[in-house]
């Protein structure tokens, strides 16, 4: 990168299943308004552009991103959409700044996905003239890879649900999580079955809240704070679209996308080079799978590396120690979190779910079916 | 400092009202390819795909995970960008950051729609507005209402509005890639059905069905890609408040004033017509275009029927606007913003061939119109300085 | 050999449902109109302007809007208005004639509205022309383009 870039600042709803008591644009306002109180930030004087995550379908609007104009301080300035997971709106921020066009650009995200039937949504995701009426959707697209996955290198549903076991007890440290509980393999393992393997435990849960964060360029981030979080590295990557294309058990966007941002950032060993993730499973066995994408261990280790404790707090690489996706958090706002929460983690300010020390932190997301789009952001203090 | 771009390929589908010899997939593709071959580039040549269309346009969530099959974007960085109407200007700008920023050699910048799939273009942009406030017409109801407006301030009569669709279809139709391409005369314009007087069907933009891609370059990468690559000078976003909310038509200064006025400040333009050389600008109806090319100082306030009264935005005009025709006769809507950016390229490339101006193009403005009102503007140049 | 192509299009509809929340501010709004017909709008506390629809934030200002509210309308002036000649527009809009509208109270270039023209003589419609609202009576939602018919020339 030709300068450096840093996160300033960061703010995230709780996350609930339903907020009735906000239109989803509200949801946007309440975390800008704190980003900015926070922050000491003047949305006119300081900040030049706002990048947004979101999605028509899923807000229930045309152009849904107009409705955000006047919550981000958009009214007579630049607020562009990014019709993805909320990662590459970081990614895209980043890129404005890094074109040397602005020197602070905000991030938000917003979502309410109790407003409609995801899966109903999800469904549109396949093309319209072979795999529509075959009924897919998210879940039913994760049973697909979750078979293979687990088929090919023999993965068990014991080890999936440990990764439930894991998320939902790091959650209770987790002020914003939506869902936070002690349970057991076996509970996971009896809960009623959606689409072969795929338990309502192995899934996120529906989900609505918000996200915003504050990118910097160097000059800028300095005056603004004494713990600035600085963006090292960075990749994406999208995998083929038909499934049938693709060998479901090897997540070869993720591995692209993962040594782009490594190489970027230096790092060799990211097992032994990153002190915390932030990553993005929507169901359980997917933070397995990444494990694997990531390069944390070798392909069909995943499974492995949950037995060892390798990934819970405590062991040599806490993921998720916010909880994840799997203890409630919306699609678009999933990755902006994941970054926000790193981010939290590089200032020692993670509160009670802080893993001591980190220096170096990995935050991911994704975007369709089974992963088909990836994207990596490794932080650092 | 901040970093620079070029855009070194351009390429676009022959728009036309219905395309049922291609899918979706195909039809992207067919300007991908055009994009690549007129760069000279391989797929594999390029870093990273950036895509967008009107979403729910197609019916199809997550649109570019699916373009991937037309787009060549797997294994390739990239996302979707969108914001309506200006979707193509927004990628175009996407593509400039990311191809300025130091990280990426070639960006592939992708728009398309595919109107003939949806039913009349309507559905999807009744949706635009806010479900839970008053009635909304949309489109019809806004340019009549500008058309109405532009009259009684200027003293505009409605033969200018005539004359200027007149020009916008000599233009089409020495433009082999433009859709509607009619051979006009001033009756068939004035005989044309009205919808909400003064907007004539022949004054509103077609549902059209095409793609446009192109390919942009890093300041160290572009001249070795081609001879006549063509700067990004510069470029502006400006949004407005939620349509439905807002009267429209207010005496508040308009997105488009807005953005020229920055543009043209941060890039020492004092006049516009001598500075600049051609303008490719979304005109969602023949009565926006005489009054956005006040709004973009091409001329005095109340003075754009008269310029085109006089010939001056005519392709040999002192001052063109929209030798490609526009987009009264082209609207693919989520890629119309891009075939501006595309147009204006040609334009200062000299390679536009029938429709090259008789002026020589070292600048051009291209703008996005879309949203609540918003306006995106991006200035090309021959040469950086 | 050159049979002509055939090309075929595959109907399809995508049905989608949603839930819109109307939060807290213009769930207000929803609930004077369907309880009491009363049209109210919020303020900006910092400029002063009447936010109408009523809203979390000023989008001038950016600051969360104030705990004030007005009451404002039910009369109107008729800023522009347009007879409905595009196929299928009259039906969708179960009307033949739409105004542009600004409630007495709020500030016309930023908070009108289009709606429903109740007139015997659309003649006699004229810009500027003041317009009362007609009320739903049943079945009342508090959404603007449901409880409120139309708006009609005031008498006189």
């Amino acid at each position: 990168m030709n300068q450096r870039v840093a996160i300033v600042g960061v703010a995230q709803t709780r996350y609930q299943s339903s907020r009735d008591d906000a239109r989803v644009f509200e949801l946007t306002f309440e975390v800008v308004e704190r980003l900015l109180d926070e922050t000491g930030l003047s949305i006119w004087k300081d900040i030049n552009a706002v990048v947004s995550s979101g999605d028509d379908y899923v807000d229930g609007k045309g152009i849904s991103n107009d409705q955000i104009t006047e919550v981000v301080g958009a009214q007579y300035r630049a607020e562009h959409k990014v019709a993805a997971d909320g990662a590459f709106a970081v990614r895209y921020a980043l890129l404005q700044v890094l074109s040397g066009h602005h020197d602070a650009v905000m991030v938000t995200a917003h979502c309410k996905e109790s407003m409609i039937d995801q899966n109903l949504i999800n469904n549109l995701a396949f093309d319209p003239l072979y795999q529509r009426y075959l009924g897919f959707d998210l879940v039913s697209a994760a049973a697909l890879q979750a078979q293979r996955y687990m088929h090919k290198y023999g993965i068990t549903p014991e080890q999936c649900a440990k990764v439930v076991v894991k998320s939902l007890k790091n959650a209770k440290n987790n002020p914003y999580a939506q869902v936070a509980q002690d349970i057991t393999i076996e509970e996971v393992l009896r809960s009623p079955l959606l689409a072969d393997p795929i338990r309502t435990l192995d899934c996120k849960p529906v989900s609505d809240g918000a996200c915003a964060l504050i990118l910097a360029s160097e000059q800028k981030a300095k005056r603004i704070t004494d713990k600035p979080v600085w963006i090292k590295g960075i990749g994406s990557c999208y995998d083929a679209f038909y499934l049938g294309d693709r060998d479901l058990a090897d997540c070869d966007s993720l591995v692209v996308a993962a040594q782009r941002a490594y190489k970027m950032a230096g790092i060799n060993n990211p097992r032994n080079e990153i002190d915390v993730a932030e990553i993005s499973g929507e169901f359980s066995y997917q933070e397995l799978l990444w494990y694997e994408g990531l390069g944390l261990c070798g392909r069909g280790e995943g499974g492995k590396l949950i037995d060892q404790g390798v990934t819970k707090m405590g062991g040599e690489l806490p993921v998720n120690p916010s909880g994840g996706l799997l203890s409630g958090c919306p699609h678009h706002v999933a990755g902006v979190a994941r970054v926000a929460e790193v981010a939290l983690q590089m200032r020692g300010e993670a509160g009670a779910r802080q893993v001591p020390g980190a220096k170096t932190g990995l935050a991911h997301g994704i975007t369709g079916p089974c992963g088909q789009l990836q994207c990596v952001i490794i932080l650092g203090s | 400092m901040a970093g620079r771009a070029a855009i070194v390929g351009v390429g676009q589908t022959y728009h036309r009202s219905k395309r049922p010899d291609v899918n979706q997939i195909e039809m992207i593709n067919e300007a991908v390819r055009a994009a690549l071959e007129d760069a000279q580039l391989t797929p594999k040549e390029i870093d990273c795909v950036l895509f967008g269309n009107m979403e729910q346009a197609e019916g199809s969530y997550l649109m570019d995970c699916w373009a991937t099959e037309g787009t060549g974007a797997y294994l390739k960085e990239g996302c979707k960008v969108h914001t309506g109407g200006t979707t193509g200007a927004s990628v175009a700008e996407a593509a400039a950051h990311h191809a300025a920023s130091g990280l990426f050699d070639t960006v592939l910048a992708v728009t398309y729609e595919k109107q003939d799939e949806t039913p009349a273009g309507m559905g999807p942009l009744a949706l635009v507005q806010d479900y839970l406030w008053a009635i909304h017409t949309g489109a019809f109801g806004w340019f009549a209402r500008m058309g109405r407006k532009y009259m009684l301030e200027t003293g505009c009569q409605e033969e200018h509005a005539a004359i200027t669709r007149l020009k916008s279809d000599r233009c089409a139709c020495k433009n082999p890639h433009a859709h509607l391409r009619l051979n006009l005369t001033m009756q068939d314009v004035l005989n044309s059905r009205m919808l909400l007087y003064p907007l004539r069907l022949l004054y509103m933009c077609p549902t059209t069905a095409g793609a446009c891609a192109l390919v942009f370059a890093s300041e160290e990468r572009a001249p070795k890609i081609t001879k006549k690559p063509v700067w990004v000078k510069d470029w502006e976003t400006v949004h407005y408040e939620m349509v439905g909310y807002e009267a429209y038509f207010t005496s508040r200064m308009t997105s488009m004033e807005t953005a020229a006025n920055r543009i043209y400040h941060r890039n020492g333009i004092t006049n516009v017509r001598r500075d600049i050389q051609c303008a490719e600008i979304y005109e969602p109806s023949t009565w926006s275009e005489l009054q956005f090319s006040e709004w973009f100082h091409f001329c005095e306030k109340g003075e754009a029927w008269r310029m085109a009264e006089k010939g001056v935005s005519d392709l040999e005009g002192e001052f063109p606007i929209n030798p490609s025709g526009g987009v009264v006769c082209t609207n693919p809507i989520g890629c119309t913003a891009m075939v501006r950016v595309a147009e204006a390229a040609l334009q200062i490339r000299g390679d536009a061939g029938e429709h090259q101006v008789t002026r020589d193009v070292k600048r051009a403005v291209a703008t996005g119109f879309g949203g609540s009102f918003w306006t995106e503007m991006l200035l090309l140049q021959r040469s950086w300085d | 050999m050159t049979e002509k192509a055939e090309f075929m299009r595959l109907p399809a509809t995508v049905n989608l449902e949603y839930k819109y929340s109307t939060g807290r501010y213009l769930g207000r709004f929803y609930k004077e109109l369907r309880d009491n017909k009363r049209l109210v709008a919020n303020k900006c506390g910092k400029c002063g302007r009447v936010l109408f629809p009523p809203r979390i934030a000023c989008p001038d200002c950016m600051v969360r809007a104030s705990d004030e509210w007005v009451e404002v309308g039910p009369q109107a002036t008729l800023i522009f208005f347009y007879e409905l000649q595009i196929p299928g527009l009259a039906e969708r809009h179960a009307a033949n004639y739409l105004g542009v509208l600004a409630l007495d109270g709020t500030e016309a270039e930023l908070s009108c509205f289009e709606h429903r023209l109740m007139v015997d003589d659309p003649g006699k419609l004229r810009e500027g022309m003041r317009m009362e609202p007609v009320f739903n009576e049943e079945g009342r939602t508090g959404r603007i383009r449901d409880d409120i018919l139309g708006f009609k020339p005031i008498e006189g």
